[in-house]
């Protein structure tokens, strides 16, 4: 495996992709830390960095602990107490720059699910004779979206259950807390998605490579050739695309931790968006991403090897894998085919934002029993990467 | 040990670039003449189990040589025509790269990587980069590869290429030297290469092969198709280019 390793590093493409993909990282981390930023009442200006986070766990800390129905109904008495349309200037000065976060998490809590901004003025249409029924807006909001009317296809009864319990049993009331750092570090989870194109340029020359240069008429004859050659190769790909990614990630969470620490990383995923149907604290989602992520790009990885091994062409397989992961960012949702939009969420540049992913509601059915989307991410690739599997050793060796 | 070709046919598409060829190869070397698409390389390919055969068969010791698998190829030693050498790797990192794909114990693989980089004249250049090598050396690391797992089989596609006249002579005293307790085929453009080192040789043209023998059994040929195209008749100065001109500039005719 030793050779291998050095085919691939002494690339100099590979290298140069490696580099720029954490150099991309680098240059993420350090402008969202840089841009975080906080308004001071006091000396009225912004402050940006790590004090603004710093400020921002300050401010979140003085306002609750958990976002319970009583604290709601009182913040949100205060604001209609202001009679402001939440769209105009002044209301945003007064009302929605001090509360910070705790506003959006609000209000988009009374936003309907069609809507694509959050509609600030629904809190002030909230009647609180008697409380804001903060939960049960939300439940409502999850069980108007199930049962809607969608030309591609309505919910089936078993998926409406599925989601409704799902959501019922996500734990109530909401911690609350700063959701600054976690923002940065789901984000980075996400960001591993641009680690993918590095993986793509790296893996795909590795059969290519030997038939470009001539060397596998003479691999073929040597007595593990057409054996433990491919599982070499195989293995050191899998190992780099899980090493190079780990170590991308993990070095980003290490600047993260280094200058703000991991504070918010209990706290739910609902602060995100209280439709999220999973009972999962932000952390637990940040490690759901990331091993996502490492499976999506084992899988994509070995997709590119069975390329390599069959096409024989470095650049049509590296053109293949660009492709894969570009193209159907361009593919729209069908208006009329359920069918489509199903396999359209799995594309590699759709399942690797699991933000999105957990509060999008999209299940599979399979008879009565219903697949959630996560679940069926994991068995997609599963399936696709043992696939690929097999197919890189009949590529290999067909002549 | 006992490699038997029967009728073996390969073809491409709508070419057929082996057709069904027959011989029985021992111990020895044998030569493979022929102009380019003759079919030798396709040939050579073949018996290393690198293509599939469509039809017929090749066997090795009564044993078919697709069903063999590693067991076949750990009896082989191949030398391809250009092939890729890893231009980052020194002479001594793709030595053991191979021996680590033939199977061979680490220490072991060093030992006879240097044993065979001193052998084809390489031995100062084992720390050197591939890259930096001329073609010949390149052919040199090239036949070193070839022999490190001791091949019975050694199939070598245009081993004297790219080699200086000097070079060319050292290695048909190698193979020649090798041929004796193993079969030895190589393939070439020179006759001379063939006609000074092959115990038997073979002409290929279009798949087939149209003449094969000794040195002495062609120069028979020779002098009978001459004598019946009324062209020669005795001929004392027969030399190995003369029959392949024979062949091949009566094709260039057609």
């Amino acid at each position: 495996m030793w050779f291998e390793w050095k085919k691939l590093f002494e690339r100099r493409l590979n290298v140069t992709a490696m580099i720029l993909g954490y150099v991309l990282i680098g240059v993420c981390v350090a402008v969202w830390i840089s841009d975080t930023s906080f308004y001071d009442d006091k000396t009225q200006d912004y402050i940006e960095g790590v004090n603004a986070v710093r400020r921002d766990q300050q401010r979140a800390g003085a306002q609750t602990d958990s976002l319970s129905e009583e604290y709601i109904t009182q913040l949100v008495r205060e604001i209609q107490s202001h009679h402001l349309d939440l769209e105009s200037d002044e209301a945003y000065v007064e009302v929605i720059r001090p509360l910070g976060d705790l506003f959006w998490v609000t209000a988009k809590n009374y936003t309907d699910m069609r809507e694509g901004i959050i509609d600030r003025n629904a809190l002030n249409e909230i009647d609180l004779t008697d409380g804001a029924h903060f939960y049960e807006q939300r439940m409502k909001k999850i069980t108007d979206f199930l049962n809607m009317d969608f030309s591609f296809g309505n919910y089936k009864e078993v998926e409406k259950v599925y989601w409704i319990q799902k959501a019922e049993r996500t734990k109530t009331p909401f911690r609350w807390g700063s959701r600054d750092i976690m923002g940065m570090v789901w984000d980075l989870t996400a960001l591993g998605f641009y680690l993918v194109f590095v993986i793509i340029i790296c893996v795909s020359s590795v059969f290519s490579s030997e038939y470009e240069s001539g060397a596998a008429y003479l691999l073929f004859t040597t007595k593990y050739g057409k054996s433990r050659l491919i599982w070499s190769k195989i293995a050191t790909s899998i190992l780099f695309t899980v090493g190079y990614i780990v170590v991308g990630i993990v070095l980003a969470l290490t600047a993260i931790g280094l200058f703000l620490g991991f504070q918010g990383a209990d706290l739910p995923v609902q602060l995100w968006d209280s439709v999220i149907p999973y009972n999962l604290t932000v952390g637990q989602a940040c490690a759901a991403n990331f091993a996502v992520m490492l499976l999506v790009s084992v899988a994509t990885a070995l997709v590119l090897l069975g390329c390599s091994a069959g096409i024989r062409s470095s650049f049509a397989t590296l053109v293949i894998g660009m492709t894969l992961m570009i193209a159907p960012a361009f593919f729209p949702m069908s208006k009329e085919s359920g069918l489509w939009n199903h396999v359209n969420y799995l594309f590699p540049v759709r399942v690797l934002d699991l933000k999105t992913v957990l509060g999008s509601f999209v299940s599979y059915t399979v008879g009565n029993h219903v697949i959630s989307y996560v679940e069926m991410i994991v068995t997609v690739y599963i399936v696709i990467g043992v696939t690929a599997l097999l197919w890189i050793r009949r590529g290999w060796c067909r002549v | 040990m006992e490699l038997v070709l029967d009728r073996v046919t390969k073809q491409y598409k709508n070419k057929i670039a082996v057709d069904r060829l027959s011989t029985t190869l021992t111990e020895g070397v044998y030569g493979l003449l022929g102009e380019n698409g003759a079919g030798k390389t396709t040939l050579m390919r073949l018996i290393c189990g690198i293509l599939d055969i469509n039809s017929g068969e090749i066997k090795c010791d009564g044993e078919e040589i697709g069903s063999m698998g590693e067991r076949y190829r750990d009896l082989l030693g191949y030398l391809p025509q250009d092939f890729g050498y890893y231009p980052n790797f020194t002479a001594m990192e793709f030595m053991c790269y191979i021996a680590s794909l033939k199977g061979l114990d680490r220490n072991y693989a060093k030992k006879q990587s240097r044993l065979l980089l001193q052998k084809v004249g390489l031995g100062g250049e084992m720390r050197h980069k591939t890259k930096t090598f001329s073609g010949g050396m390149r052919q040199r690391l090239g036949i070193a590869q070839a022999l490190l797992n001791d091949p019975k089989i050694l199939v070598l596609d245009e081993p004297t290429a790219g080699l200086d006249p000097k070079e060319r002579v050292r290695f048909r005293n190698m193979i020649a030297e090798l041929g004796k307790d193993r079969i030895v085929i190589l393939s070439t453009h020179i006759v001379s290469d063939v006609e000074e080192i092959a115990d038997w040789i073979y002409l290929m043209k279009q798949g087939q092969f149209i003449a094969q023998g000794t040195l002495e059994t062609l120069r028979e040929h020779y002098l009978s198709v001459t004598r019946a195209d009324g062209q020669g008749g005795l001929d004392m100065n027969f030399n190995l280019e003369k029959l392949y001109l024979y062949y091949f500039s009566e094709g260039e005719e057609d």
